[in-house]
């Protein structure tokens, strides 16, 4: 073969180019830790980490509902957690009464602390988180309950129920195909609205505050045993609503955990699909080094050889 | 081919040596001529390497046998292989087309600033996201403002990724224009050189250093375009771009940059057409044709864009229109629908002017946020069949980008590496040696010598001859 000069330059022009592009690539590789950098270093690799960082784009939003949702459970479970107390107190003092209803100062005193608890309720029942009143359905702006008072002692007298949405389910996306309801609707709690409603728990304490006013003794011993049990009625109801919140918020918190460990795990998967392996890639670019250094004096060498340098 | 020349000497006569010592001199200097041309062009591109062919000269039958009669010169040769020529042009015309696919595809990819967060894949995630916030707190008008300014962030990811390959396209446009120029002005001059070489070869002479010049041009035009060579019996070259002669000996055909009025193929588009009969150029290789291929590429994926737009818009707004605004409006629209496309994915301007018409909800304008649930579910929707969601569908087209780029990336490494190779074969058969030049030097050199030597030992016998008749 007739190697010209040219031949020798142009070959030591090709391969030290080789062997710049590859230690280039090493060099970004690892200073960015990423291998795939743009599509065409990997079309298949490229468009898993494509796919990945969309998917935990979503499970991010997941985790994000999913607090909103606890956040919802738990303050519900907080204030029927204090309706709970403040029934169970009304329904003690209304007993201490029965027992000896004699004094009638002491009566109206506990119509008083009744008639307060009852204030209370209704406060509880009007709760908003945000801005927005956690009872009424999907009617967040506008109180879900309103009391019509005595126009001279200002004593509620009756609650309506605002009907409106006021079953409306309010609901998270917690997974793919997956919707929990986050809200308690008033009217499964505090009072249906409909006629013959025994579990009417604003009713349960107006009955209990006017039969302690009532001056017959036995007439309000009477009276007075059926509110307890009305307001029995309420306490088992309230059990059963904070029951049905701790249920849904610990779902919340297993689906929450599951999302967790399936981000650890997409996350791992999207560093395979895009990042080098450390190890290799400087074990790599040692190589590389060393063989573009080896090749430059070689170069160097055979570019100097030349019968010229043994002419007289 | 070479015809010896016949001036010399004519028989075994003192005065035949000296004819015969001064040819070889001249002889030997004329080598030593083409030794210092070949080392002065040991770096010119595309120089083939010359010799002087000596030749000795038919002798004189004289009484004892034939007297020899001395060198000649024959002619100097410029070395060629035919079929490497033609190699390096096709090889050219590879390396030509898939560097400027290469290139532009390239181009084409940063555009769509994937697989960062910050093209449309990241914006159509946030987009999706920014319903379930305010699915979370459906009263919110602040959210409400988020979900606007998500819209707005997807709407700008889509324009700017259209305007950014659609300026590429117009930039494609230019460079083959400019190409075209290129075409005609190389075509121009190797018809120019075929005039020169043809009158140069009919009186005799070698035209090797314009065989070169030629042979450079052939390259470069076929780097622009797919060519085909013949060459006639005078040794002009004739041209042919498809089926088409572009050079016809001492005359060539132009070609022109036709502007069409196709919005299909971007701003500036044009075809290239023959000036003469108008028709369009069959080209099917080279630097213009890469840019062809990567126009028509391009405009695949803009009209991808366009139509994955659509979809968003047509599917946003055919939610939207059944809810109920946190104002209690209904029918509103989400995205403007008097305009279409990628470039024009806008929020509408009720919307733009009070987001409080953003509904949540088809049932209550308060609490209720059914119907922002839907549009987050719209990901996981499959508007394209072939279980393709609005988000894969994205993706595919990047991948799609992606494994043509690596293609044209690929290729261009085999064209190169074969071009390459194929320069080396030319430069194995017609490059210069130093080495090898030296070696012809030194000959040369002693041969310039002994031929003086020559002259002095006959002047010096002619001197005892004309001395000795005194």
């Amino acid at each position: 073969m007739r190697i010209t000069n040219q031949i020798r330059r142009n070959q030591m022009l090709v391969d030290l180019e080789r062997l710049q592009t590859d230690l280039y690539k090493a060099q970004t590789v690892l200073s960015s830790g990423r291998e795939v950098e743009r599509s065409s270093d990997d079309p298949i690799r490229a468009q898993r980490a494509m796919v990945l960082r969309s998917s935990l784009a979503q499970r991010g939003q997941y985790l994000e509902n999913l607090r909103t949702g606890m956040s919802r459970l738990s303050f519900a479970e907080s204030i029927l957690m204090s309706i709970d107390d403040l029934l169970a107190e009304a329904r003690a003092d209304a007993i201490k009464v029965s027992n000896d209803p004699s004094i009638p100062a002491e009566k109206e005193a506990v119509a008083q602390s009744i008639n307060g608890l009852l204030e209370e309720l209704l406060s509880n029942a009007n709760s908003r988180q945000d801005g927005a009143y956690l009872f009424g359905g999907f009617n967040t702006q506008e109180p879900p309950y309103v009391a019509i008072r005595d126009e001279e002692t200002g004593d509620i007298t009756q609650i309506v129920g605002n009907s409106t949405h006021m079953g409306g389910k309010i609901m998270i996306t917690a997974a793919d195909d997956l919707s929990v309801q986050i809200n308690m609707n008033g009217n499964e709690m505090f009072q249906t609205g409909l006629p013959g409603d025994e579990g009417d728990m604003f009713q349960a304490l107006i009955d209990m505050r006017d039969a302690l006013r009532i001056e017959n003794n036995e007439e309000a011993i009477a009276l007075l045993e059926n509110s307890i049990g009305l307001i029995d009625n309420s306490l088992s109801k309230i059990h059963t609503g904070m029951t049905d919140l701790g249920g849904r918020y610990n779902r919340l918190l297993s689906i929450e955990q599951s999302h967790l460990d399936m981000e650890i795990r997409e996350e791992e998967d999207l560093g395979e699909a895009e990042d080098g392996e450390l190890a290799e890639w400087i074990t790599r670019f040692q190589l590389q080094t060393v063989a573009l250094q080896q090749a430059m004096a070689v170069g160097t060498q055979v570019l100097n050889s030349s019968i010229i340098n043994f002419m007289r | 081919m070479y015809s010896i020349n016949t001036r010399g000497s004519t028989g075994n006569s003192l005065s035949a040596q000296l004819v015969m010592a001064r040819d070889a001199l001249l002889a030997h200097q004329n080598h030593m001529n083409t030794i210092s041309h070949n080392v002065a062009n040991v770096s010119t591109l595309g120089y083939h390497r010359q010799r002087t062919i000596l030749g000795a000269r038919q002798g004189n039958p004289g009484v004892n046998g034939m007297y020899g009669s001395g060198v000649g010169v024959l002619g100097i040769e410029r070395s060629q292989v035919a079929f490497i020529s033609n190699q390096e042009r096709l090889d050219a015309s590879l390396t030509g087309r898939w560097s400027t696919q290469y290139d532009s595809m390239m181009r084409v990819e940063e555009a769509l600033n994937e697989i960062s967060e910050n093209g449309i894949g990241g914006a159509l995630d946030a987009f999706w996201n920014s319903w379930e916030d305010l699915a979370n707190d459906a009263d919110s008008s602040a959210l409400r403002t988020d979900v606007m300014n998500k819209a707005e962030d997807l709407g700008y990811a889509f324009a700017s990724t259209y305007g950014n390959m659609d300026s590429q396209r117009e930039q494609i446009n230019v460079q083959m224009r400019g190409h075209v120029e290129g075409v005609n002005l190389i075509a121009g001059r190797i018809a120019n050189l075929n005039q020169q070489i043809v009158s140069l070869s009919t009186s005799g002479q070698a035209p090797n250093d314009l065989l070169d010049q030629r042979e450079l041009l052939l390259r470069d035009l076929a780097t622009l375009v797919n060519i085909n060579v013949e060459f006639d019996e005078n040794g002009a070259a004739n041209v042919y771009l498809g089926s088409e002669e572009i050079v016809h000996r001492d005359s060539n055909r132009e070609l022109k940059w036709q502007e069409a009025d196709d919005p299909s193929m971007g701003k500036g588009a044009g075809r290239v057409v023959w000036t003469d009969t108008k028709r369009e150029v069959d080209i099917s290789g080279g630097m213009i044709f890469g840019l062809q291929e990567t126009r028509d590429k391009i405009g695949e994926i803009l009209g991808e864009l366009d139509s994955l737009a659509d979809v968003i818009r047509d599917q946003v707004n055919g939610i939207h229109v059944e809810g109920i605004g946190l104002d209690g409006t209904t029918g509103n629209i989400f995205f403007r629908d008097d305009v279409s496309g990628a470039r024009s994915l806008e929020v509408s301007n009720e919307i733009r002017e009070n987001v409080d018409k953003i509904a949540s909800s088809r049932v209550s304008p308060t609490g209720a946020n059914d119907l922002a649930h839907e549009m987050f579910e719209l990901q996981n929707a499959t508007p394209f069949g072939n279980n393709l969601t609005i988000n894969g569908k994205y993706q595919t087209m990047v991948s799609n980008i992606g494994s043509a780029t690596q293609n044209a990336g690929l290729r261009l490494e085999t064209a190169q590496a074969a071009l390459v190779q194929t320069e080396n074969l030319q430069q194995q058969y017609t490059g210069v040696s130093l080495d090898e030049e030296m070696s012809a030097m030194i000959t040369a050199q002693y041969a310039f010598t002994a031929a003086s030597k020559i002259f002095n030992a006959i002047d010096e016998m002619m001197d005892t001859v004309v001395k000795g008749l005194i």
